[in-house]
């Protein structure tokens, strides 16, 4: 009987330090296990693709670099057509072209079942910072929230809690752009919110980052217009959006370097 | 030797556990492997051992999933006691006991470490309750398989280092 109550005891005292740990403790340990542990994983997450060589996403690293920034650059390019010369030296558009960017290999994907999110191989040693936008050749993916040493965590798109001030191209209309998950069937969704009503959105239609959210550089493709609705409350419009990067097939993306424009105070 | 059985069957679970990807037709429900060897120290060590492996498993297990460090060992501990309490009343050594305690404990593990994020984090208070139960049921299907698979692995591993007698199952 004694023995029970000093380990229902203990078990109390264990739970109470567990859940009130501070963060000035937490960080530096889970920083330090995650770089310690990262060859590890690293090595695990790299074990199938080495079997399944040629499958998407498992090509030359700089090949797929140079496609992402043309596609970024072409994306950029159309942007700046549209806008006058003015607003473009601005918002400076013209540099943001040469933006750096990083190859990260996924060291592993979901990292935990309540977010999605993947861990990259490259963290604060190789320039990655946190909210550094992440980008496949196809489009954007997410943003970095959690940057170790040699690690760093992504969260995708498709995260509920990930947003994205977005513009629709043709119309020319903004919004937030939301995630909705991933379905069973493994389908990846966005929602784009707040859209004025009287504009005429079609399926199809191109959603980019804006400039106005200031954590994503403007012209970056988000995804694609399914479905669109008028809202609950009848003030809004609402588009279902298809994103452009596979998240069930990513084993590389880039990180934008952004260190400069947060320096020089542009988005 | 139990100590570094411990950390070493810790930390190899933690790691498999954040790299296998979840299962997307549970709502990313992932293999509880960290939750098997906490209740194979609950059926068959002492509750000391159990509770140092609930501890140190959840806090690696936290750090490497980037989850708010703690959850998972409060919930981990409260498990393994429960487990605990009720290993006098079954039978230890059967594959049976470990397959339904590993799908109960799956279960309790999601429903336990959602509920303690649903009420810390805003993000997930969106989470709809159907999700957290296929989340449930995926974890404990997950723990259904994968708790023998580990029992099976501790006790062999604690046989050849001589932590526990050979011969029979404890």
């Amino acid at each position: 009987m004694k023995q029970n109550v000093a380990i229902l005891a203990l078990a109390a005292a264990l739970i109470l330090a567990a859940l009130n740990m501070p963060a000035s403790v937490t960080d530096p340990l889970s920083a330090f296990l995650r770089d310690a542990v990262a060859p590890l994983s690293g090595a695990l997450a790299r074990a199938p693709r080495l079997l399944r060589r040629g499958a998407p996403g498992a090509g030359d690293p700089g090949a797929l670099a140079e496609i992402a920034r043309l596609r970024v650059a072409l994306r950029q390019t159309q942007a700046l057509e549209r806008e006058n010369q003015a607003l473009r030296r601005m918002l400076g558009l013209a540099t943001q072209s040469a933006r750096r960017l990083i190859a990260a290999e996924l060291s592993a994907r979901d990292v935990n079942a309540w977010w999605q999110s993947a861990r990259l191989n490259k963290g604060a040693r190789d320039g990655l910072a946190l909210d550094m936008p992440v980008i496949t050749p196809d489009g954007l993916a997410g943003r970095l929230v959690r940057v170790s040493r040699t690690t760093s965590d992504v969260l995708f798109l498709v995260d509920p809690a990930c947003r994205v001030a977005a513009r629709i191209v043709r119309p020319d209309a903004f919004g937030i752009v939301r995630g909705l998950g991933v379905s069973a069937r493994g389908q990846a969704a966005c929602r784009m919110e707040y859209l004025p009503k009287d504009v005429r959105v079609l399926p199809g239609d191109d959603v980019e980052t804006s400039e106005l959210g200031g954590l994503y550089p403007p012209g970056l493709l988000i995804g694609r217009v399914r479905r669109v609705r008028l809202d609950d409350s009848g003030l809004y419009q609402t588009a279902e959006i298809e994103p452009a990067a596979n998240f069930r097939s990513l084993a590389l993306v880039f990180v934008m370097d952004t260190a400069a424009d947060a320096e020089e105070g542009r988005p | 030797m139990n100590g570094v059985v411990m950390l070493l069957t810790l930390l190899a679970a933690a790691v498999l556990q954040h790299t296998v990807p979840g299962a997307p037709l549970f709502a990313q429900a992932k293999l509880p492997l960290v939750l098997g060897v906490v209740l194979y120290y609950a059926l068959n060590r002492t509750p000391a051992l159990m509770l140092a492996a609930a501890a140190a498993g959840g806090l690696l297990g936290d750090s490497l999933e980037a989850l708010p460090v703690g959850v998972s060992a409060a919930v981990l501990i409260l498990l393994g006691l429960a487990a605990w309490s009720g290993r006098d009343h079954v039978f230890r050594a059967r594959l049976l006991t470990h397959a339904v305690f590993g799908l109960l404990g799956g279960a309790g593990l999601a429903l336990g470490v959602g509920g303690l994020l649903m009420a810390g984090h805003e993000s997930l208070r969106g989470q709809a309750w159907p999700g957290l139960l296929l989340k449930a049921a995926g974890t404990g299907l997950g723990g259904l398989v994968t708790a023998p698979l580990v029992f099976a692995v501790l006790d062999r591993f604690d046989r050849w280092t001589g932590n526990v007698a050979g011969g029979t199952s404890p």
